[in-house]
């Protein structure tokens, strides 16, 4: 009679496959790190030699999802300045390099981007990237604006000469959601959050500058889980009269959207502005998932500059194209960097920074109509004023927003 | 653990990693070999099949039969291009044919990206139901087609193993091969067929995951499902077909209750912690293979 006997008949293979998993792991770390690849187009000079600028983008991190439109925006804009003969008669030419908003390598993409010839330079990345890069700007002394950009931190010293920001700082947010906040009588709010450094360094300005409210209970998932239910689960106690997303992936945000609707389906909701302005990834949410959730958007049909970028946009886009903030804002760094280089005396870096820094209300491709743009030597962060907000709240579809009834922008001197 | 909506979420990621995990497991008793680019074969067919209703404007079922297709042929890939070569190269050595198939995972990811584009799309619903309640708990549209395909795939699986000549053969070359080859099984033959069924549970297990995901389905997904997907079948083990579902259920259970009980970081620590007592105390799994000698 046989015996059996437990074989544990895969130990050994289950051993291998051990020591491959943590080759996988450590392939994974080593490709990451070292990912970092730099494209070049050219528009065909004519009238002299190009004027080269550099893109220090994130094409496939985590802030893909918003600057990769903002990108093609920003494309579209330098090809309409081409199409009218470029700048002093000199066709822009662009060299691009994908930091995927990794810390590590957005120094490696900006000495490759003044390698290849970058005498300005635009950054559509995420926040940690764009702070760890300040130094090595210093050190390359080419101006570079960082269109997406919201930390306040940024356009602050040390190391802030050649740098600046576009988009209205995290900490103009704070009274804007307050403006309603205050009519709707919330005073508590329930936050969660992704676990990326980005919010991390993001949330805490933010949260400060909202001082109509308390923080109650804060959650954090990982932003790439596919289920947040415990998480979501766990916002119900301490309650508070609202819940608040914070996240820069939009997969994410639609994920909270969607786990948050189906357990508070009453509960009013504020998010930041990443699903927000990035209207290609409304559909990720489930139908109906967004209808009531408040967040702050850029865009008021109003705004005759937003009219006229919109339709030449769409032309070059397609007819769906939709601006929202973060494409407006690659518009704006673009319209920015092409004034300044027909100010400048010529293309050094002291002579473009000394341009860029003279700058002065520019009108802006988003908020409200009158919103203007100033740079000066003590002013890196270029809006004037807190009207390049606008609350909006998704309403009466995912697909639609209008304004929050509960905002009065005019309260605000918008 | 009262909240029903919860124990919902348990049994959507649960049947989703069980899947992963039987994809795992076919390939591994048919070839003795650890497909570890099963992972990207869930995220390619889940993210192809969206890019082709989303961005192509394809019918949803040309979709996913484009898919599944491309999917089977990748898997052969896999197999004859990749795994094949490098191991009679190393000589019957595991470890470079391992380390290939992990640079193959890198690269399905990578150019699933550029095919695919690198922003989330949504799942596609297939066969779905009407959303519903359930006590507290809201079903969604796609967790039923979930559900079903994997109780029915686990059930095939099982059956055709037990009692398909085929079936049978997969289960002499993943005992013994060598044995298997003396035999005069048709070895190679039959590792193909374990690559090519591998590759399509786990494309079903994309297809079917995808819109019950919560939050679409990214070129980044792959690495992720093929390390959870690994990991429910060491915790399952290999004893039985249904070891794998087992293991993609306290993989699920630990996934949601322990993020609920103790926060959302504490999850990556209890899981390192399990994979730990797993691999050092019970490497073969909860059901481990039995043969007689």
């Amino acid at each position: 009679m046989g015996r059996t006997c437990i074989r544990g008949a895969n130990r050994g293979a289950i051993r291998v496959a051990s020591a491959a998993l943590a080759t996988v792991l450590a392939a994974s770390t080593f490709i990451g790190m070292t990912a970092v690849e730099a494209t070049a187009s050219g528009a065909a000079t004519s009238g002299g030699k190009a004027i080269v600028v550099g893109f220090d983008v994130d094409q496939s991190g985590p802030g893909a999802g918003y600057n990769v439109p903002a990108y093609n925006v920003s494309k579209a804009e330098i090809k309409q300045i081409n199409s009218h003969g470029g700048i002093k008669g000199r066709q822009i030419k662009t060299v691009t390099c994908n930091d995927e908003s990794t810390p590590t390598k957005v120094g490696a993409c900006l000495q490759k981007l003044a390698g290849e010839g970058a005498v300005f330079i635009i950054q559509l990345t995420g926040s940690p990237a764009v702070i760890q890069s300040k130094s090595t700007v210093q050190k390359l002394q080419i101006p570079v604006i960082s269109s997406t950009n919201a930390s306040p931190t940024v356009p602050l010293p040390p190391d802030n000469t050649y740098i600046y920001t576009v988009a209205e700082p995290s900490t103009v947010w704070g009274p804007a959601y307050c403006n309603g906040m205050k009519r709707q009588h919330i005073k508590t709010i329930a936050l969660l959050q992704d676990n990326t450094p980005t919010i991390a360094g993001f949330t805490p300005p933010l949260l400060k500058s909202m001082s109509c409210v308390k923080v109650v209970n804060t959650q954090t998932a990982p932003v790439d889980a596919t289920n947040i239910t415990a998480e979501v689960s766990r916002l119900s106690s301490p309650k508070a009269d609202a819940l608040m997303i914070s996240t820069a992936e939009p997969s994410f945000d639609a994920l909270a959207n969607n786990t948050i609707k189906q357990q508070y389906p009453k509960t009013k909701v504020f998010d930041v502005a990443t699903l927000c302005n990035n209207p290609s990834t409304w559909k990720l949410a489930n139908p109906n998932a967004l209808v009531g959730t408040v967040c702050p958007g850029a865009i008021d049909p109003a705004n005759k500059v937003t009219q006229k970028v919109q339709k030449y946009l769409k032309s070059q886009l397609g007819s769906s194209f939709v601006l929202s903030q973060f494409t407006a804002e690659g518009w704006d760094g673009v319209n920015l960097m092409a004034q300044a280089m027909r100010k400048a005396p010529s293309f050094t870096g002291p002579a473009l920074n000394k341009a860029v820094q003279s700058l002065k209300n520019v009108p802006s491709a988003s908020g409200s109509p009158g919103y203007t743009l100033t740079l000066l030597p003590t002013k890196h962060s270029a809006p004037n004023g807190p009207c390049g907000i606008v609350m909006v709240q998704w309403h009466p579809t995912n697909n639609k927003q209008r304004t929050w009834p509960a905002y009065h922008a005019k309260t605000l001197g918008c | 653990m009262g909240n029903p909506q919860l124990w919902v979420s348990v049994f959507v990621d649960g049947a989703f990693y069980g899947l992963i995990a039987l994809a795992y497991y076919v390939t591994l008793i048919g070839s003795q070999f650890f497909n570890f680019a099963i992972g990207p074969y869930a995220m390619v067919t889940g993210l192809g099949a969206s890019w082709l209703v989303v961005d192509e404007g394809w019918s949803l079922w040309s979709a996913v039969v484009v898919m599944l297709a491309a999917i089977a042929v990748l898997g052969a890939v896999t197999e004859l291009a990749v795994v094949r070569p490098v191991q009679r190269r190393a000589t019957g050595g595991e470890l470079p044919a391992l380390v290939a198939v992990a640079a193959l995972l890198f690269a399905i990811q990578q150019l699933a990206g550029e095919i695919f584009g690198f922003t989330p799309l949504p799942g596609q619903p297939i066969l779905p139901t009407s959303t519903f309640t359930l006590g507290s708990a809201t079903i969604q549209a796609s967790v039923v087609p979930l559900l079903a395909v994997a109780a029915a795939v686990f059930l095939l699986v099982g059956l055709w193993v037990r009692l398909t000549p085929t079936g049978r053969m997969l289960r002499a070359v993943g005992d013994s091969n060598h044995a298997a080859r003396l035999l005069g099984f048709p070895v190679n033959r039959i590792r193909l067929i374990a690559f090519i069924l591998g590759a399509l549970i786990a494309g079903l297990a994309g297809l079917f995951f995808a819109p019950s995901s919560g939050n679409g389905v990214n070129f980044m997904s792959g690495l992720n499902w093929a390390l959870t997907g690994f990991l429910a079948l060491v915790i399952g083990g290999t004893g039985t077909v249904w070891a794998p579902l087992l293991g993609g259920f306290v993989l699920a259970l630990v996934n949601i209750f322990v993020p609920y009980y103790f926060g959302g970081s504490s999850v990556s620590y209890v899981l390192l912690g399990l994979a730990v007592v797993f691999f050092a105390f019970r490497p073969e799994g909860v059901f481990a293979r039995r043969v007689r000698t």
